[in-house]
């Protein structure tokens, strides 16, 4: 199987960059389909005149570096992230001042200044599709949450099938980056599966036995 | 087809009370219903649609589901409670050196726990029914592996089994029939990690699996959507609700929200009945002639020791003072690394193959076997969560979860504590649950056993992740639980000592079985289902000689 | 449960049309041993295969080739299949060719009793003799022969009365061979010949009169079963098949599945499984070319092809998260129950394993019939060797026992969003496919009502004759 990001195929591939004049479609977005829920109306929430959903959605596009991100789960996200955090519309005008300058989401990163916490903040929240890493926080997207994106060729949404029962013993996708990558940091331990609400303890990176090693053999069986 | 009597009061009257209706109690009923037994199943918790748990897991924070939040989907009964960990509802106390590594999810409602297992479907060793004579450690069984063994057939049969047809990676290969299907195939991860560990010894077979690659009955072939846990959303891995429908199909009744806290004996020790509080809280009695408790193995002895009346007052079943000692899991550790090539965990079900190699040798006189799965839940989440606390963002941010997802392996390790009676379940004096009903308390260390065994599991670890030129090795340090339940209600031929014979029957109490995970005697390192479940079809069947024999 | 409605509808409608008992003579000849030719016999087993024999002669879950005993459902009691293997004793091993071809073509068994129209007579009546003889000779030569009786068909009175098929026979059944129309092409011709005499394929997609016999003027217009829909397979380019390509209605014959268009579930995935999967692609082709040349039969209420409507979804971005009392049931449930396959765009797999929601026939179709029966039954067709297998919502599913009201909201979701937005459930219907469908009306009726029906059959029976005599005089 090739590497092929639309192989789930719902969702256009990553454009690289955000251009200007796309990012000035996206602030005319406006009049979203009416829908329902927690997050679906802005009813009761306050809001900043001057920040809109179009606003929200081109700084998350620009931001993320994803063109295609969905207005609907945009208004529902803003509505989320608004309730959660005290003046967060005013956080937005921000990000949409710095982010008018254009540029790739690193190169926006690199010049947030006191903003770097709020972006990377907005940009999980797009990626994980809760509005922050913590219990229970309330969530607006799953299928479409952007961390199943860079792997959509490969694996499954979990719940969602894939292809036919038997899909998984065929070869799968070349990677297509390289396998090591120069880390800005330690990386933190991943979370180990098993039910914790947060994560155990662990080692900090142990080194491991060369494989030059000989075989491992357990004892034989001690016969009585 | 016999069904079970309902008084207007809502009291019931059948030849079989089951206490519980997961994967040992539907069985169990199952078997006697198609004996033509009335059977009423009695489960404290709700009933429910699969729906309803796989939209709840699809609407989980990330938080929750990143840390396997694998109870919070299963709604509770307001009136029975379980364990809840986001946030922790403490409703088991933990104390002891290792209380934290008991930190159980299990679930109380129609179907039972294997709601969200992955279903594998182990045997014990025949080894491993005989610690004591083999390696002079923990017990024997009451039963040999020969004595089961007919039972594990049955079970896997039941269960609809994919299982490795090639006898070299039968682990246990001492079998009478073969699996029902053959095994599941492995992924491109499980055939790379064998290839690169099996020449040193680690023996990497597939897990046997109650799933299969072509319909089995009315379930649908496996399409490793990779949710095995916390719920198959489509109905092809097998889960206890299965029995509980056959069962009903054969006349059972199952009484949901009905929360047993009482039992009456007569002048020979005879259980007569069990009581209830519904979800009104009132109360109902089940009178009948045989009684399983399947509960699961913190609930069956802490109903046990709830329910001690004056001729059993240290609580039923427990003239031998081990109702809830012997509490044992496979305790066990992750590790995690980063494999210098992609390996794609994370396509197909959740469980696909494990490493046996160390299951068994003479080391274990003197310390833990373990096994190693290579576990297939997608890395997907874990590798965002780590590439966001790097502050990437844009392409790098996708390209590290593309590469930590891809490469990342993580080690489900198990390993296999030995029954000690102060690793001990006892009735909280200070915590009651909302029917005024106590709390189970449990004390656990894993023991120097296990201790000892870590650190080989330490230097096999690092042999495993150095073959597979990893980095960022890390192991966890505390032990996390695994939610194999055992030894509550231990298994033994001497009543002075034990709690159940070898068809799981109360030594007390001539018409009483508790079978399952609690009777285990020995934990091996394997999951206990399969066990559990042989252990409740040879429980059925001494229910039914009692009833062809009068004795019932 | 999987009852074979094709099954039922042959049979449903000829039963119960008792008038008096016949006393047939009843000639035995003993069998001759047919001649020992492979490469007839050989012929014979593909014709076998073609006409579907085995669908209702080898019972289902490992029944032994051809040895009968396949309770066929009906509204009237189980008609089991008999054994047609050559066994002298309970099988067909005594009978003459001339006594085979009467079985097949008339209805009559070699002991002269009537065949309940379960057996699709009326189809195989135009067989030709040579396709008649190697059948012959491949019962007789190839198929092993079963020392075992099955069990008796026994429908309470009067429908027991065999002889009464004599009289629907007289009314219905053309006793012609099939004749090559001039001007079609060879192919067209031997398609004709496949879809009718062997492949029966009007028993289930042409309508039928109040007498439970077909209308010619409407042959393959679609007909409903009991409870699926066989649609209108006729060349109108909205209501019929007219808008697939050869490609697509070859493949759908062979394999029962075009991905992003239509999959065979019910009475049609039986036929796929069974027959069409095995018949050669020449043959297959044969059957398009006479299927895409079949007059067109146009429901003006069809405004698109059912293959026509609805699009892929974006729903699950308003609703992930959303508590369950702020969403539509339909929406919930379908996203519960449906989406882990379909996936919550309608798309399904991208393989097409998984069938795409929209765009594809059953859930465009003008009703909703195969939509609900696939919920409640699932659907499971064996080709090639694998099992492709949906479990259904219906009483006992394992996935999950949905209740009428359930699969009605469910439906009406599915075809708001994917479908047909005309089309609307309502868990009466719901309730009414989990019956068994629509009676027919001898079975509404009821035994009380049987002695009119003798009545009124004798008198039409009376008047038809008398028109058919007056109509040979004049020529």
């Amino acid at each position: 199987m090739n590497r092929n990001s639309d192989v789930n195929g719902d969702r256009p591939a990553r454009k690289a960059g955000v251009s200007r004049r796309s990012l000035m479609l996206g602030t005319v977005v406006t009049g979203f389909s009416a829908a329902f829920g927690e997050f679906g109306l802005s009813g009761g929430v306050a809001r900043a005149a001057t920040v809109d959903d179009a606003t929200f959605l081109s700084v998350s596009r620009v931001i993320t570096g994803h063109s295609e991100l969905h207005p609907v789960i945009a208004r529902r996200l803003f509505a989320a992230m608004q309730k959660t955090f005290p003046d967060y519309a005013s956080k937005i005008q921000a990000l949409s001042g710095l982010v008018a300058q254009g540029g790739t989401p690193r190169e926006i990163l690199d010049r947030a200044g006191d903003l770097k916490d709020d972006l990377l903040a907005l940009n999980a929240a797009w990626y994980t599709g809760s509005v922050q890493d913590k219990t229970n926080a309330p969530t607006v997207a799953y299928y479409d949450a952007l961390m199943y994106q860079p792997t959509r060729d490969g694996l499954p949404v979990p719940t969602y099938c894939f292809d036919r029962p038997g899909w998984w013993t065929e070869t799968p996708p070349p990677l297509g980056i390289a396998v090591h990558a120069p880390l800005p940091a330690t990386p933190p331990a991943p979370v180990p599966q098993g039910i914790e609400s947060k994560a155990p303890p662990q080692t900090a990176p142990l080194g491991t036995i060369p494989p030059s090693s000989p075989p491992h053999s357990p004892l034989p069986h001690r016969e009585l | 087809m016999a069904t079970p009597e309902f008084s207007q009061s809502g009291d019931v009257s059948a030849d079989v009370v089951v206490v519980g209706s997961g994967v040992v109690g539907g069985m169990i009923a199952n078997e006697l219903a198609a004996a033509g037994r009335s059977v009423v199943i009695l489960e404290a918790g709700l009933r429910l649609k699969r729906e309803a748990y796989v939209e709840n897991w699809r609407n989980m924070s990330f938080h929750n589901r990143l840390h396997s939040d694998f109870q919070g989907l299963y709604p509770q009964s307001p009136l029975a409670q379980a364990p809840l960990y986001f946030p922790p509802n403490d409703y088991v106390g933990l104390s002891g050196p290792n209380g934290s590594a008991f930190k159980q999810g299990y679930l109380r409602t129609v179907g039972g726990t294997t709601w969200h297992w992955a279903a594998s479907c182990w045997r014990h060793l025949p080894v491993d029914f005989e610690m004591k004579s083999r390696y002079g450690v923990g017990r024997d069984w009451a039963i040999s592996y020969n004595e089961l063994e007919p039972y594990y057939c049955r079970a896997e049969e039941e269960m609809g089994v994919s299982g490795p047809h090639d006898v070299s990676l039968q682990s246990p290969p001492e079998r009478s029939r073969p699996y029902p299907r053959d095994m599941i195939p492995f992924g491109y991860g499980d055939r790379r990690v064998a290839e690169i560990v099996n020449p040193h010894g680690f023996h990497l077979v597939p897990i046997p699996q109650g799933r299969s690659m072509e319909p089995f009955g009315d379930r649908p072939a496996c399409c490793g959507n990779n949710n095995c846990q916390p719920i198959c959303p489509i109905g092809a891995m097998y889960n206890g609700i299965q029995h509980i429908d056959r069962a009903e199909a054969n006349g059972a009744v199952t009484v949901a929200e009905a929360v047993v806290y009482k039992m009456d004996t007569d002048e020979n020790n005879r259980i007569t009945a069990v009581y209830w509080y519904d979800a009104h809280r009132q109360s109902h009695k089940a009178t009948g002639k045989a009684f399983v408790l399947a509960c699961n193995g913190i609930e069956t002895p802490r109903l046990l020791l709830l329910a001690a009346n004056a001729r059993n007052p240290n609580g039923i079943a427990n003239s031998s003072d081990q109702v809830g000692r012997n509490m044992m899991d496979h305790s066990g550790v992750h590790a995690s690394f980063l494999a210098n090539e992609p390996l794609w965990f994370g396509r197909g079900p959740a469980q696909s193959s494990c490493i046996v190699g160390p299951r068994d040798g003479g080391f274990r006189s003197e310390y833990s076997a373990n096994k190693m799965i290579l576990n297939n839940i997608s890395r997907v989440a874990p590798a965002t969560q780590q590439a966001l606390a790097l502050g990437l963002v844009g392409q790098e941010l996708d390209d590290e979860i593309r590469r930590r997802a891809a490469c990342g392996v993580d080690l489900s390790i198990s390993l296999e504590p030995l029954p000690d009676p102060n690793n001990r379940l006892t009735l909280s004096k200070t915590r009651q649950d909302p029917l005024g009903l106590a709390c189970p308390d449990i004390h656990y260390d894993v023991g120097d056993y296990v201790r000892k065994g870590l650190e080989s599991v330490n230097e096999q670890v690092k042999q495993i992740a150095g073959l597979l030129g990893g980095t960022e090795l890390r192991i966890t340090t505390d032990y996390n639980a695994n939610n194999h339940i055992m030894g509550g209600t231990i298994m033994g031929k001497n009543p002075k000592d034990s709690v159940v014979d070898g068809d799981c029957r109360a030594h007390d109490h001539a018409n009483l079985w508790l079978p399952g995970g609690g009777a285990m005697p020995s934990a091996s390192v394997v999951n206990t289902t399969l066990s559990m479940a042989a252990l409740g079809l040879k429980a059925a069947d001494s229910i039914k000689a009692d009833f062809e024999k009068g004795r019932a | 449960m999987r009852k074979s409605s094709r099954k039922v509808l042959e049979l449903a409608g000829h039963v119960g049309l008792a008038a008096a008992a016949l006393v047939l003579s009843c000639t035995v000849v003993r069998a001759q041993a047919p001649e020992a030719n492979e490469a007839v016999a050989q012929r014979g087993h593909y014709l076998a295969v073609a006409a579907d024999c085995a669908a209702c002669h080898t019972a289902p879950g490992g029944g032994k080739p051809f040895a009968g005993g396949y309770g066929i459902a009906s509204p009237l009691g189980s008609i089991y299949s008999t054994n047609i293997t050559p066994s002298k004793t309970y099988g067909i091993g005594t009978y003459t060719e001339a006594q085979f071809a009467r079985a097949l073509r008339e209805g009559i068994r070699g002991d002269g009793a009537h065949l309940y129209p379960a057996m699709p007579y009326t189809s195989y009546t135009k067989l030709t003799d040579d396709d008649i003889h190697a059948l012959y000779v491949y019962f007789m030569h190839d198929v092993k022969p079963v020392e075992a009786k099955g069990p008796e068909t026994a429908l309470p009175f009067p429908y027991n009365i065999r002889a009464s098929m004599a009289f629907w026979n007289l009314l219905f059944l053309d006793d012609t061979r099939f004749k090559p129309e001039p001007g079609k092409s060879a192919e067209v011709n031997r398609g004709h010949y496949l879809s009718y005499a062997l492949a029966h394929c009007d028993t289930c997609h042409t309508p039928r009169n109040a007498m439970m016999a077909e209308i010619g003027s409407k042959a393959l217009g679609g007909a409903s079963l009991a409870s699926w829909d066989a649609p209108n397979i006729t060349s109108d380019p909205k209501s019929g098949v007219g808008s697939w390509s050869d490609d697509d209605l070859a493949r759908y014959l062979k394999t029962g599945d075009v991905p992003g268009k239509a999959q065979a579930g019910g009475p049609m995935a039986e036929a796929v499984e069974h027959s069409f999967q095995y018949l050669s692609d020449g043959d297959i082709r044969a059957i398009v070319a006479y299927i895409r040349q079949v007059p067109a039969i146009s429901d003006s209420r069809d405004t698109a092809p059912r293959d026509a409507y609805g699009k892929a979804s974006d729903r699950e971005d308003a609703y992930r998260g959303v508590a369950e009392s702020g969403m539509s049931r339909g929406e919930r449930l379908f996203s519960g129950e449906c989406a882990a396959c379909h996936r919550p765009t309608g798309k399904g797999s991208p393989d097409g394993y998984y069938p795409q929601l929209f765009h594809n026939t059953a859930v465009g179709a003008p009703i909703a019939d195969n939509l609900i029966s696939t919920i409640l039954m699932g659907v499971r067709r064996e080709v090639g060797g694998h099992t492709v297998y949906m479990p259904g919502f219906g009483e006992g599913s394992y996935v999950d026992a949905l209740s009428d009201q359930d699969i009605a909201d469910i439906s009406n979701y599915v075809e708001q969003t994917f479908g047909n937005p005309a089309v609307k459930v309502t868990a009466d219907e719901v309730k009414l496919t989990r019956s068994g469908g629509p009676k027919p009306l001898i079975a509404k009726l009821g035994a009380f009502a049987v002695p009119g029906m003798i009545v009124g059959v004798l008198v039409l029976a009376g008047a038809v004759v008398l028109v058919m005599r007056r109509g040979r005089k004049k020529h």
